[in-house]
């Protein structure tokens, strides 16, 4: 498709996150076989594979839309506790940039904090309680702050990027009060959570796609500046 | 780590072809529909519809409970994950008619979190749905957060009541209090006493030291209590019994209870039989009253060499719906029968 630069982003970050969790799912695996069954890597791989798919055939080619779209394929194709907060999470991003032709830095942060609020709603889950909202949530809170001062889209986004892959990191410590690795002897101390880390995998691609963005959107303005 | 086999082509595979056997062998009970466990001659439509959905991996639960006196439709997930909340939509939407769906569902967070979304956008064309959330599971959280609690083994007892109950003609009102009646008098402790083996990737999924027994193991093998060094048959029963009747509580196990041991598909026939015997004898030694008493494998993971207590305070309707006659592929009674 003949798709718009905000579109051809999402798309971007869509294939991207879907490459990078396919990388990572043997870490994936063994961070889900100490707590959880092991499967967490390959269910997030297939769904981020199948929002990947449907987002390339998108009819509305709107970045909003696609994203949406992408969301709804997630959730068809993902069950479990991780299919519907992710599809939460495509969802509400998408949300947040409506119907806009352009990413802007307000749009995707309004978006994040619903979808932190969201998956904490839903997944009855607190922030500090081990789970993928460890990460969300410091994201969601990074791009707030970026969007009340005057950093660009890709700025606050590798911000927040960097303050979610601390929050999973710093899952390992925390014992984990929800869903299978809270009923471990351990409580899952000592590791850390797969869901944070695939979020912060998830968001890092969202990021670099978005810096790609910013730097292809100057690199226009250059060009139409110097041929006018 | 033990070699992984090579049987079957990943976990969809072996789910899958579990599901043709189950509705092959059983086709005048059970029938696959869009992926879907559907009885074969449909409940009349004048009568509430159950249904559920549930992660595979523990056959017979819940493919095998479906038909006659229990479910209508089983909306099966991959392996160990519930189902998507669009494929639990599409099996309410199946399931709609005037008299209502009640919607099941063992307490675990994916089951929750797919059911919650499943109900915020399913409008069904004819009659309402109501959602029953259960646990069962002592070892999973504590008395004064009972609504924590996981649902394991023990919610037989509330899916044969309420299946007994929707098909004697019980309204949707009526069958969803009952649901939280049952799961309120029921309580469940497991153990293990040895390990599951993954059929697909060979590893283990418990880890047990030789003639030791984890207390308060749950329905993916995930350990959670304390250990008993080569307990007896007596010591293992008693420290799954004590628990459960002290959380009964003093009022309910002055009644007749029902029992269920629920074998997590590792026990020897020989040695179910002889557990059940032991829990039986203890339970006379303390004084209650079982009337009531089944053991099998009710709801397994894989080859878990592992057994599970559960107890129902009965009343006088709790035991005529459970005696009502049943017939699921994994489940069929011709109405129980007081214990011996």
């Amino acid at each position: 498709m003949a798709e718009s630069p905000a579109t051809a982003s999402i798309l971007r970050f869509l294939s991207a996150a879907s490459t990078a969790l396919d990388a990572a799912r043997d870490h994936l695996h063994e961070l889900d076989a100490t707590l959880g069954d092991g499967d967490h890597g390959d269910a997030i791989t297939a769904g981020f594979a199948a929002a990947n798919n449907a987002a390339a055939s998108a009819t509305d080619e709107r970045p909003g839309a696609v994203l949406h779209h992408a969301g709804r394929a997630l959730a068809d194709q993902m069950g479990g506790a991780a299919g519907p907060l992710y599809a939460t999470v495509l969802r509400a991003l998408a949300d947040g940039i409506g119907d806009a032709e352009q990413l802007e830095l307000d749009n995707i942060a309004v978006g994040a904090r619903a979808a932190s609020d969201t998956v904490a709603r839903r997944g009855r889950v607190s922030d500090g309680d081990g789970s993928l909202l460890d990460a969300l949530e410091p994201f969601a809170a990074c791009l707030e702050r970026h969007a009340s001062g005057d950093s660009s889209l890709s700025e606050a986004l590798a911000d927040a990027a960097d303050a979610a892959d601390r929050g999973a990191l710093a899952t390992t410590d925390r014992p984990k009060r929800r869903g299978r690795a809270s009923s471990h002897p351990s409580q899952g101390v000592g590791a850390q959570d797969p869901g944070a880390r695939s979020l912060a995998i998830v968001v890092r691609a969202l990021a670099d796609a978005l810096v790609e963005h910013a730097t292809a959107t100057t690199e226009n303005s250059r060009l139409r500046e110097s041929h006018p | 780590m033990q070699q992984s086999q090579r049987l079957w082509d990943g976990p969809d595979v072996l789910t899958q072809a579990a599901l043709a056997g189950y509705t092959r062998a059983f086709g005048h009970l059970i029938r696959l529909d869009e992926g879907r466990i559907v009885r074969t001659t449909p409940k009349p439509s004048d009568r509430v519809a159950l249904v559920i959905g549930n992660g595979l991996g523990h056959e017979p639960a819940m493919v095998g409970m479906v038909g006659p006196g229990l479910f209508d439709i089983n909306v099966p997930g991959r392996l160990f994950e519930a189902p998507p909340a669009s494929r639990l939509q599409a099996g309410l939407a199946a399931a709609d008619r005037d008299a209502g769906v009640l919607l099941c569902v063992s307490n675990h967070s994916g089951d929750v979190l797919n059911a919650d979304m499943a109900l915020e956008d399913h409008q069904p064309e004819r009659g309402p749905v109501e959602m029953a959330i259960l646990g069962d599971d002592v070892a999973s959280a504590p008395p004064d957060r009972r609504e924590d609690r996981r649902g394991t083994a023990g919610l037989l007892f509330v899916w044969k009541i309420v299946g007994a109950a929707a098909e004697a003609g019980y309204d949707l009102t009526a069958c969803r209090d009952l649901a939280a009646r049952v799961a309120d008098r029921t309580r469940t402790l497991g153990a293990a006493m040895g390990s599951a083996t993954h059929p697909i990737t060979g590893e283990q999924l418990v880890e047990v030291s030789n003639g030791q027994a984890v207390i308060g193991t749950g329905v993916h093998g995930e350990a959670a209590g304390s250990t008993l060094d080569h307990p007896t048959a007596q010591q293992l029963v008693r420290a799954l019994l004590d628990p459960l009747l002290d959380d009964l509580g003093e009022a309910r196990r002055s009644g007749p209870v029902a029992l269920v041991l629920n074998d997590a598909g590792g026990v020897a026939p020989t040695e179910r039989a002889a557990l059940a015997g032991v829990a039986l004898q203890e339970l006379e030694a303390q004084g209650i009253q079982v009337t009531r008493s089944w053991f099998g494998q009710y709801a397994t993971t894989f080859n878990l060499r592992g057994i599970a207590l559960s107890l129902l305070a009965l009343d006088d309707e709790l035991q005529d719906l459970y005696d009502a006659p049943c017939q699921g592929a994994a489940l069929a009674s011709h109405g129980s029968g007081p214990v011996g």
